[in-house]
């Protein structure tokens, strides 16, 4: 009968947790969110020996049990909950060999409860070169623990790791502070109203009101009105609670850790003193912004193309293969184009998170948070805004879901409100088509291609309005918010592939399952109403051929007067023409309305509403581009894309919210609808303002 | 027939997204209420608990 | 007030007693504790944020945080 035991992975963050964790559960991990809130979680299964499985827990890298922030407050809820169904029955708390001192003050608080911990001090392959040496018996002794020594990267102490978690039962429990002694007339008192109870754990739930929010008191059965100190007095009773165990761990690591400095190797102060220079760490922060995005754009070209191809493909070979009929359609129509919609952004998005997953692993991301700070703030966000605001130009969800790590709330809501007005990559469809439409081919000063340029413009209008937004925003939002920015400066390492491999997976999963299902059902729902519609659409044969009987047109142009009456009476028609009144300043007609509205499933679904729109029932393989330069505008009989509504158009794609996918993570991020309805509302009142303005300015 | 499978599509498509954003919202603020980290009902973001 | 704020790039210094409300327990709990030392390793432009080992451990703090940390001097 196969055992199966708690195991929980605690460590500071930065100590190759979750390598380990990786090492250790394989593809058996999966990832998914703790009920009610936005915290990863992470679990997998590991097979320790012949009847006996792991089910090992990946909790959220802290430095303390005293929590300061929503995930770091996952880890102690759980520690404190012995009737949690995931309650460790060993606790592993990894340590980074270099910051061994800072890790222990975990580490010893997680004995102090009374849960058998284990030592496990990795990145053990950086001894040498750091010159320090470790005398392991005396430490377990003096800790009362067991401990190994592994190396992620290397692979080596895992068999020891799993040997000692197996053998959990003979740990010792003993605590390594005395936490009475801080304050010993508060500590009886506590002791004695709950006789039952632990008293370090009774110490962390009483502080835990100091810290963060109301405990579900549930925790602690029976817990009556206790007479607790004030709150600046709970506070000074930390403080010396931090100092006693550091004390503690000073006195410990005296005897048992030694390093010989004059021998230590240091690459980090060497690439530090360039990195993070004040002039050559921007110059070389931006030069490398610029290779990933060039890179980008090369790389995704190719896969970019196969996909394109094969959906073609695959939407004619059901064509034909299908039985024919209305069912038929709505796959090889909507469905198929749908799906292509989906899949074809996944290069690029790909390999955004693929460079940035390496800045982070190598430690460089900190360095560049370091760097960006003062910037950001003078428009209300942080220098951790940068990973966001970066990642927004693959796509605007999973750079939001970046935003969790930081610390400040009022920052981190200006960047999540800010973050879709940077281009995105289904934005760059649009661009591309309207752009090669209405500007002229020319060369500024016979350099840069005026097409490049305008494209270049509209990131950066993307880019300054998040910005500028976010300046106005801090100044008009009145959120009290705790305001403490630290960042670790890790060591820098090379990014193992596999936690990298891991990283881009997630986040692409994060995109093609979090907009992917909403793109689908809008783009469903889209075919169908312009697919069906009341009255005239049902008898649109009998009178288009009644309208045209003196035209004696050709079958063609039959066909294609007839795919046109009936879109225009479908019901997605009914719906363009209610609009377009609206529309007709912005210098759009109705299709360009029902464009604009299926947009909403998602930006890059204009385009091809248009082809459908344009060239429905068209047999020849005319180009959407062709047929867009012939549109007539019924007012005026000049063509309907010109540089006026062109512009307006693209003004309109930069500034409007439009992306449902999108207004959901926000809704999720920020746990209430008032957000992105503002989102919503403000941005596409801004779009509509500014694309009317050009259009009657330019026309 | 045809029509059929196409209108039980749609409701599919239709009635999922209506549960991801009327139905779920409604739902989940009841939930959120008692499984809150702070039992005094702070909405996040409206005062300072940091939540997240 | 001699505070972390008006450290030059490599000078040493020993962190003083500081009171409760001042620094937040985070910054305590990584090691920023009367006693332990703090050296300056880099600052950003208009010195915020400053980049520093403190107790051995690299992090950067804001420079308004850093105002409000008293420090003595290592000579030599």
């Amino acid at each position: 009968m196969a055992k199966q035991i708690n195991v929980a992975l605690i460590g500071n963050p930065n100590t190759g947790k979750s390598s380990v964790f990786n090492i250790l559960t394989g593809l058996s991990q999966k990832v998914g969110n703790y009920p009610g809130i936005t915290v990863e979680k992470k679990q997998g299964t590991c097979q320790l020996e012949r009847n006996l499985k792991a089910h090992i827990i990946d909790l959220p890298g802290t430095y303390s049990l005293n929590a300061s922030s929503l995930d770091e407050n996952v880890v102690i809820e759980l520690l404190l909950n012995k009737k949690d169904k995931d309650y460790p029955d060993v606790a592993v708390v990894i340590a980074d060999i270099e910051n061994l001192k800072r890790n222990l003050l975990l580490f010893t608080q997680i004995k102090d409860l009374r849960i058998p911990t284990i030592l496990a001090i990795n990145m053990a392959d950086r001894m040498k070169r750091k010159a320090i040496s470790l005398n392991i018996k005396e430490l377990e002794e003096k800790l009362g623990t067991k401990i190994v020594l592994i190396s992620s990267r290397k692979k080596t102490g895992i068999e020891a790791l799993k040997n000692l978690i197996s053998n959990y039962n003979s740990l010792s429990l003993t605590p390594c502070i005395n936490s009475s002694k801080i304050a010993p007339e508060y500590f009886k008192r506590l002791q004695k109203t709950f006789p039952n109870q632990d008293l370090y754990k009774l110490w962390l739930v009483v502080t835990q009101d100091v810290n963060f929010g109301k405990l579900n008191r549930k925790k602690i059965n029976g817990i009556q009105p206790f007479q607790t100190e004030s709150k600046p007095n709970l506070k000074r009773l930390q403080q010396k609670e931090t100092i006693a165990r550091y004390l503690f761990i000073n006195d410990t690591l005296k005897k048992t850790l030694s390093i010989d400095s004059k021998n230590a190797k240091d690459l980090r102060s060497r690439f530090d003193k360039v990195l993070t220079h004040k002039f050559w760490g921007y110059v070389i922060f931006f030069a490398v912004l610029l290779l990933i995005f060039q890179a980008i754009f090369d790389w995704s070209t190719y896969p970019m193309d196969f996909i394109d191809n094969s959906f073609t493909l695959l939407s004619e070979w059901l064509k034909n293969n299908l039985p024919p009929g209305v069912f038929s359609n709505l796959i090889t129509e909507g469905i198929i184009p749908g799906l292509g919609g989906i899949v074809i952004f996944i290069p690029q998005i790909a390999f955004l998170f693929l460079f940035i997953s390496i800045l982070e692993e190598s430690g460089y991301m900190s360095r560049v948070v370091f760097l960006m700070d003062r910037i950001m703030r003078r428009f209300g966000l942080s220098g951790k805004s940068v990973v966001p605001l970066v990642s927004g130009t693959a796509c605007a969800i999973p750079a939001i879901m970046a935003t969790r790590n930081i610390e400040n709330w009022k920052e981190r809501l200006i960047t999540i409100l800010v973050t879709p007005f940077i281009t995105c990559a289904a934005r760059l469809p649009v661009y591309l088509i309207i752009i090669s439409l209405v500007i002229p081919e020319g060369r500024l000063l016979g350099i840069i291609s005026l097409q490049g340029l305008t494209l270049l413009i509209l990131y950066g209008l993307g880019f300054a309005a998040a910005i500028i937004s976010a300046y106005i925003l801090d100044k008009y939002l009145h959120i009290k918010s705790k305001s403490f920015f630290v960042v670790e400066m890790p060591n820098y390492k090379l990014p193992l592939l596999k936690n990298v491999g891991i990283t881009v997976l997630e986040k692409t999963k994060s995109f093609v399952f979090g907009a992917g299902k909403i793109i689908l059902a809008i783009s469903i729902i889209l075919w169908v109403m312009g697919s069906y519609g009341p009255g005239d659409f049902n008898q649109a044969e009998e009178i288009v051929l009644k309208q045209t009987e003196q035209q004696n047109l050709s079958q063609e142009e039959l066909t294609i007067k007839l795919a046109s009456f009936k879109l225009e009476n479908s019901y997605i028609g009914i719906v363009g023409k209610f609009i377009e009144p609206a529309v007709r300043p912005l210098g759009y007609d109705w299709k360009i309305g029902i464009a604009l509205i299926s947009s909403f499933a998602a930006r890059e679904v204009f385009i091809g509403t248009l082809a459908t729109i344009y060239s429905v029932g068209n047999d020849e393989v005319e180009t959407i581009k062709e047929r867009m330069s012939a549109e007539i505008n019924p007012s005026n009989g000049a063509p309907l894309f010109n540089l006026a509504s062109g512009i307006s158009l693209l003004l309109f794609y930069a500034f409007a919210m439009q992306c449902m996918s999108t207004l959901a993570i926000v809704k999720r991020e920020t746990n209430s609808w008032k957000w992105p309805l503002w989102q919503l509302l403000l941005m596409t009142a801004l779009a509509y303002i500014v694309a009317l303005a050009a259009y009657q300015i330019l026309k | 027939m045809q029509h059929i499978l196409v209108i039980l599509t749609f409701s599919l498509a239709a009635g999922f997204l209506i549960k991801k954003f009327v139905w779920n919202p409604i739902f989940e603020g009841r939930q959120n209420k008692s499984t809150t980290m702070d039992g005094e009902n702070t909405k996040c973001g409206k005062n300072d608990c940091a939540c997240h | 007030m001699l505070s972390i704020a008006s450290l030059k790039i490599g000078q040493r210094a020993v962190i003083k007693d500081f009171s409760v409300d001042v620094v937040p327990l985070k910054l305590l709990e990584m090691g920023c504790l009367p006693g332990n030392e703090v050296t300056l390793i880099q600052e950003a432009p208009f010195k915020d944020p400053l980049y520093l080992t403190i107790n051995g451990s690299h992090l950067a703090i804001r420079k308004e945080m850093a105002c409000k940390i008293e420090i003595e001097l290592i000579n030599g």
